[in-house]
């Protein structure tokens, strides 16, 4: 007989939780580097936005999950003081927007729509359906998030199964491109429940899955043609007469069937399309609904984190950091805390020509932390760089850190300065997975640099497919402070060659 | 082997798992009381306390209801007929043919004893076979007992035919119920198993009458005859799990399930509320004249002899009744009873009065239904002989039955000399003798026991002296879990839980998207630290729960045999001293209000709340939490869920002790939680949190065009609602290009798509709701009499190209077919009362198709008018100025076309619609 894992943990009943004394506030601390400003919105209405886009460099237009398109002008003003006007109405929950040309690229739950203003009076006219090529039944499960246009002018967009564990409409749990010419290309198959998509600084497509069936924990997944991103349900439509052909002129061929019970990296050697996802976000101590997500493409503007990823936490009402590197043709890399203490459940996110990085957020259907029913809140650095870990790398035998101040060499040398776990999740049919296979390998040295801004961790044994759960209590930098958030999360798909 | 598995699966979970300190039982001890040693083996009271022994099922008037032909061939061979039964072979020793006599007097003895079977006999229905096999899949059932099917969704593969193989082997066996049970009395007996069975062994399932029957339908359906339907007592039902305000087409929805019942029972629906009912069968007038029928119902209901309507009492209404009166021949008629429930109570009488009949409810006698008979296999005439049943009588005295089944006389006429066997506490631990023996002597019970079975129990005869000890209390625990086979579904400590392919079976009912939580049974750990006493008491005999979205139920045992249970996880699991359980705080209770609602913490965008549904999933409803929760309990939860209930969706808002809102009772984590506390533990009395219930949210157009694009009932998934300011509404279907539905007065209310998760379809709000023609808006025919094409939307080749609004913001529809563009406009026009509406349809085309036809209207009959307006099933008016469309009938409709006159690359259709 089997031991649950999950109750090793229930035996210390009567322990005290609360401990005495309370930590300070994470958020005040994180609130002297990255400061949160809210933005007024139109009066009466609940401006649950569901996407935000740019038009210009102090002009936003905010779609919302009722249907609606608001556009602002001066919205980076301090203090805020945004002109709104409604630019459309009625639309069915657009969660994705984008712009070209002058028309706007609304991702609604059928199709997406270019809407155009032919005469000028700021509101829009025509409503030109763009693509439409996948199905819709009305279970409201069925979402569909859009992109930004690509590097090609392709619109992706990840269409949510219908229910948590089937898909029962056409190429729900896909994700489809639509071309300039509007064709609608069916190109990767095993999404379960997006709830957000963008490209990294390299402009490759990435979206969130959140925890369910055949997703253990909430992950970042690269979206590569072809792929399958874990989830079967959608499978069918390999074989159904109204999408096969399409399918195979797309180049897909159906994968195997994954193996419930196993492990994601152990399939993936199995099965070649399966796509590991490049992020787990440990559930819960990083989050608990993953949702959008955006590159630093601000050149510095936002702070030392050019180039990274920040994703929304909708439960958590948080943003989260990831710094991305490719190994062995894969993305993998490390997650942060970044920001928490925003108002209601981080959805999107999205930066401004000034290099802020604005936040919308509802926690209709899924409560979050922030506790206010919508919010439209802008992240804006105050130009004092906080002590992080910069960016988190994986060697052949251990990890590279770099950090944005130099640190106190002594402390950082010493292994003792450091906790390591870790641990991966099952890869199963059924609902989210524990963490299970843990391992503590040892940390048998740390060499700093010269110039005290990275530290070599070897480690005695890396864990193939597991999370590599770092803690840096020990650390500090050479002012003898400790780092903001001495945590990292490593997902580590693929061990570097030496 | 397939004997003991019952026992040797609790022997496993005793011997192979490690042990917390004190919490095992010896497994010597475990079969001596499960086999009921002490009934014959005498013993002190002490150690009859301590085994607590497992009780027989009871024979004679209010005992088990089997079929004689399985009696009989159960008394001969026991383990062959139930394998894994603990009855021993009391005949082991008998020659053959003595042994068959011995049975069949039993037989005649037993049956004499058991009361006539006056029940309904049951019809098969396919239908109820595939609900009972649902219902034994998902209520609880294959815990213990194998599955017959792989779970739902599960591809079948060797692999996973073979785990299935794996663990019909390790599951207790049912025996062949297809000889053993009549529908009616295996129903019953899943009903109610304790009834006849007291040691909860079996525990009862919460099965009302309609699921009983389902499962025994589905488990005896190997009686189902291959032959002709014929004349049964009772009537017909059909369920529907469906929440509508008037009676439905039921032509037209699939029944839930669907059974056989004595008469017009509201008990079959299961529910309080929420259904609607089909009742179908025959009604036996007696004599030739008019008759009046009855229904009294809430809500509505309708009543059909011959399937003419006699009694209409429709809608949502307090108990009413309307009469009809019908003039019937003596014999059989067809009588069909349909009924729905909103809210609130629940009533269906039906009556009947007519010649010398005075008014009363129709009674059960002449009720019937055409079906195949069900009856146990090997059914043959049986009456009891007399001379049989007094061998038989004698030979329950002498095989010394009652020592477990209890005596079945008020006193016996003559006693037969019989054996005292030897008390328990002169047994040793010697050679196996006496009923341990391999071959035991005549007279002398044989049990089924493996060597190893042997061994235990003889090393517990060898420390007798520990029986005399009470057990501790997490023996007592471990013990009663054990017996009750609690560990199937729940884990305590490191034992037990659902493991493997058996928790494929769990899930939660419809779609309710809670993960595990909504499907996997709770984990006892520190179960008496989480639970009050008396919310155990409940759970465990009678009837609480708070999951109503897990599909398994939790069952239940009989008090006698928890009774101990509630104390003794209180015991085991709370610290000394207990926690103190805080008063109530009115003043708390108001600050726990703001937390919980939209604007606090917002727990109902998750939890349901007194009856009420979340916003979004329907986590369990908390203002249960006061009646069930420990304070403290509650307390460490809230600020770190994972630690005691790893894996749950519920986030912390106190994450390491410190409040997330800072807002109210300016962020004190001790004081919010201890607000929610007082506020939650006002129970159902408590006032609604703010956000729970949401008002309308009519979307109205005041002085432009409003759209809504969204789940619009009657127009599709991708409807593009419009309303105009005249009070004119239009749902256009972006699916199939067609002008779906018309309506006049207020357009939509949004508050369901605009709440929660916003599930599911709205219907327009306002009156004279009208449906365009289904189907494709134009097509090329061959002819004028050819049919309209069946194919639409994307299917027949139609693209929607989307809309453009004007500069009242009213849309034109745009899409494209057989290369031409089509661009229907509609605008709204006052009317004397109600605003009309007339579409200005343009299409262009470079190669313009000769002979495309725009289908206007699809009905029961069309007149045209002699002002040249066509009048659609004497409701809908429409003209078509400067055309010239054609009425004709087609496949049993009658159609409206109008044929599209192209000129250079154009065409108009204009049409006038006023209704």
């Amino acid at each position: 007989m089997k031991l649950l894992p999950t109750l090793l943990a229930c035996t210390a009943l009567a322990a005290p939780l609360l401990a005495a004394e309370k930590k300070p506030e994470l958020r005040d601390a994180e609130a002297e580097y990255y400061r949160i400003v809210t933005l007024p919105t139109p009066p009466s209405v609940l401006l649950e936005a569901g996407a935000l886009c740019f038009l210009g460099p102090d002009r936003l237009a905010c779609a919302t999950r009722f249907g609606d398109i608001w556009i602002a002008d001066g919205v980076l003003a301090e203090p805020p003081a945004p002109k709104w006007k409604q630019f459309a109405g009625g639309l069915h929950e657009v969660l994705g927007l984008a712009t070209k040309d002058g028309a706007l690229y609304a991702t609604q739950r059928g199709e997406i729509t270019k809407i155009t203003d032919d005469n000028g009076d700021g509101r829009g006219d025509t409503f030109a359906t763009y693509g439409d090529g996948w199905g819709i039944n009305g279970d409201y499960h069925e979402y569909a998030f859009g992109s930004k246009f690509d590097k090609d002018g392709n619109l992706w967009a990840v269409l949510c199964l219908t229910g948590s564990f089937t898909s029962d409409s056409v190429y729900r749990g896909w994700c489809v491109r639509i071309t300039p010419d509007g064709k609608t290309i069916p190109t990767c198959s095993g999404v379960r429940s997006p709830s957000g998509i963008g490209m990294n600084a390299d402009g490759a497509m990435f979206y969130t899955d959140n925890q369910g069936p055949w997703n253990g924990a909430d992950a970042l997944k690269e979206l590569r043609p072809g792929a399958f991103m874990g989830n079967p349900s959608g499978f069918k439509w390999f074989d159904h007469p109204a999408t096969k052909e399409a399918i195979a002129a797309a180049g897909m061929k159906k994968p195997a069937e994954p193996k419930s019970g196993s492990r994601m990296h152990d399939e993936a050697k199995r099965i070649p399309e399966l796509m590991p996802p490049a992020i787990m976000f440990p559930y819960p101590e990083m989050g608990q609904s993953a949702s959008g997500l955006v590159a630093d493409s601000t050149g510095g503007k936002f702070g030392p984190f050019a180039r990274q990823l920040f994703v929304g936490d909708q439960s958590h009402s948080t943003v989260m950091r990831v710094f991305l590197e490719k190994v062995n043709d894969r993305y993998q890399g490390a997650c942060f805390p970044f920001r928490e203490g925003f108002d209601s459940g981080s959805l999107g996110v999205e930066f401004a020509s000034d290099g802020s990085l604005f936040v919308h957020g509802t926690d209709r259907g899924w409560g979050a932390r922030g506790g206010k029913p919508f919010a439209l809140q802008r992240l804006v650095w105050t130009g004092k760089t906080p002590f992080e870990i910069h960016e988190m790398r994986a060697k052949p035998d251990g990890f590279e850190l770099t950090f944005t101040a130099a640190v106190d060499p002594q402390a950082a040398a010493n292994p003792a300065s450091y906790t390591l776990k870790t641990y991966t999740t099952i890869y199963q049919s059924s609902y989210g997975s524990p963490k299970v296979d843990e391992t503590k390998p040892k940390i048998t040295s740390v060499k700093v640099a010269p110039d005290g801004r990275s530290a070599r961790l070897v480690i005695d044994a890396l864990a193939e497919g597991h999370v590599h759960e770092l803690h840096l209590p020990g650390v500090r930098s050479a002012e003898g402070k400790p780092l903001l958030h001495p945590d990292a999360y490593y997902t580590l798909n693929q061990i570097p060659g030496i | 082997m397939p004997n003991f598995r019952i026992l040797r699966r609790a022997w496993t979970l005793l011997i192979l798992i490690p042990a917390l300190a004190g919490a095992a039982v010896d497994p010597g001890e475990i079969l001596i009381a499960e086999m009921n040693c002490t009934a014959c083996h005498t013993a002190a009271e002490p150690v009859k306390t301590r085994l607590a022994t497992r009780q027989s099922p009871k024979l004679g008037a209010d005992g088990v209801r089997v079929s004689p032909q399985w009696l009989r061939a159960f008394l001969e061979n026991p383990q062959t007929e139930k394998p894994g039964t603990l009855m021993p072979d009391m005949l082991a020793a008998l020659e053959p043919a003595q042994r068959a006599e011995a049975a069949e007097a039993l037989t005649h003895y037993l049956m004499s004893k058991q009361p006539a079977d006056t029940s309904v006999q049951a019809g098969a229905s396919s239908a109820t076979i595939k609900a009972g096999a649902a219902l034994y899949h998902s209520v609880g059932c294959v815990a213990c007992h194998a599955p017959f099917d792989l779970p739902k969704d599960a591809a079948s593969t060797p692999a996973l035919k073979d785990e299935l193989a794996k663990l019909a082997a390790a599951s207790v066996p049912l025996g062949d119920l297809a000889k053993k049970y009549t529908v009616s009395a295996l129903a019953a007996f899943l009903r109610d198993p304790l009834k006849t069975r007291p040691s909860g062994r079996m525990p009862a399932h919460k099965l009302n009458e309609g699921a009983s029957t389902a499962i025994a339908m589905y488990l005896l359906r190997a009686q189902v005859p291959a032959g002709e339907a014929t004349k049964l007592g009772g009537l017909n039902y059909d369920f529907y799990d469906v929440s509508v305000p008037e009676l439905p087409d039921f032509s037209r929805i699939a029944p839930t399930r669907s059974g056989t019942t004595a008469t017009f029972s509201l008990s079959v629906a299961g529910k309080k509320n929420s259904y609607a009912l089909q009742f179908r069968g025959n009604v036996a007038i007696p004599k030739e004249g008019e008759y009046t029928f009855h229904t009294e119902s809430d809500d509505g209901s309708r009543l059909y002899i011959d399937e003419k309507e006699v009694v209409q009492n429709n809608g949502i209404h307090a108990a009413q009744e309307n009469s009809g009166k019908v003039k019937l021949s003596a014999g059989d008629h067809t009588i069909r009873v349909v009924y729905f429930d909103g809210d609130g109570d629940s009533v269906l009488r039906v009556s009947w009065q007519g010649p010398g009949l005075a008014k009363q409810e129709i009674p059960a006698g002449v009720l019937s239904h055409e079906g195949q008979p069900m009856q146990p296999l090997g059914t043959a005439p049986f009456t009891v002989d007399l001379a049989k049943a007094a061998r038989g009588r004698f030979a329950y005295e002498e095989l010394q039955c009652a020592k477990c089944h209890g005596s079945l006389e008020q006193q016996w006429d003559k006693s037969p000399v019989v054996p005292q066997a030897r008390a328990l506490a002169q047994l040793t631990a010697k050679q196996p003798a006496g009923c341990l023996a391999t071959k035991p002597k005549s007279g002398v019970p044989k049990f089924d026991l493996t060597d190893r079975q042997r061994v235990v129990i003889l090393a517990q005869l060898g420390t007798q002296a520990t029986l005399a000890e009470p057990l501790t209390t997490e023996q007592q625990i471990t013990r009663t879990l054990t017996t009750l086979n609690c560990y199937a579904c729940h884990a305590r400590d490191r034992r037990g839980g659902v493991e493997g392919l058996r928790r494929d079976y769990l899930s939660s009912t419809g779609e309710v998207d809670l993960g595990d939580e909504g499907r996997i049974p709770p984990h006892l750990t520190g179960v008496g630290a989480k639970l009050k006493t008396e919310w155990l008491k409940s759970v465990l005999w009678k009837g609480g729960a708070v999951r109503p979205y897990m599909a398994t139920r939790m069952p239940q045992f009989g008090e006698a045999n928890v009774r101990a249970l509630p104390e003794l996880f209180a015991t085991a699991d709370l610290p000394q001293p207990p926690p103190a359980e805080p008063g109530p705080d009115e003043a708390a209770a108001k600050f726990g209000r703001k937390l919980v609602g939209v604007g606090g913490l917002t727990c109902i965008a998750c939890h349901n709340f007194a009856g009420k549904p979340s916003l979004g999933i329907p986590a369990l409803d908390i203002s249960t939490s006061g009646e069930r929760l420990r304070a403290d309990r509650f307390r460490r939860y809230l600020i770190d869920p994972q630690a005691l209930r790893p894996g749950t969706r519920m986030p912390s808002f106190w994450p390491n002790g410190v409040a997330t809102n800072k807002d109210i009772l300016a962020g004190d984590s001790e004081k919010q939680i201890a607000a929610i506390w007082a506020y939650l533990g006002k129970g159902k009395s408590a006032d609604l949190p703010d956000g729970l219930v949401q008002g309308k949210q009519e979307i109205v157009a005041e002085t432009e065009a409003v759209i809504y694009r969204h789940f619009i009932a009657g127009a599709g998934s991708r409807a593009i609602g419009v309303a105009y300011p005249e009070k004119a509404n239009l749902a256009f279907d972006a699916d199939q290009m067609r002008l779906a539905l018309l309506w006049q007065g207020s357009f939509i209310d949004a508050a369901k798509h605009r709440t929660g998760r916003g599930t599911g379809d709205e219907a327009p709000l306002g009156h004279n709701v009208i449906k365009g023609p289904p189907g494709a808006p134009f097509a090329v025919l061959a002819s004028e009499t050819a049919a309209w094409p069946q194919e639409m939307g994307k299917g027949a080749g139609y693209k929607f190209l989307g809309y453009r609004l004007d500069a009242q913001r009213r849309p034109a529809f745009r899409y494209a077919i057989a290369g031409v563009e089509v661009e229907d406009f509609p605008s709204a026009v006052r009317g004397e009362v109600d605003a009309g509406l007339t579409r200005t349809i343009t299409l262009r085309s470079a190669q313009p198709p000769a002979t495309l036809y725009f289908r206007a209207a699809r009905a029961e009959r069309t007149i045209e008018a002699k002002d040249g307006a066509f009048l659609v099933d004497g409701k809908v008016r429409m003209k078509f100025p400067g055309a010239q469309p054609v009425v004709r009938s087609s496949e049993g409709k009658s159609e409206l076309l109008v044929p599209v006159q192209f000129s250079n690359g154009a065409a108009k259709i204009v049409q006038e619609i006023t209704w």
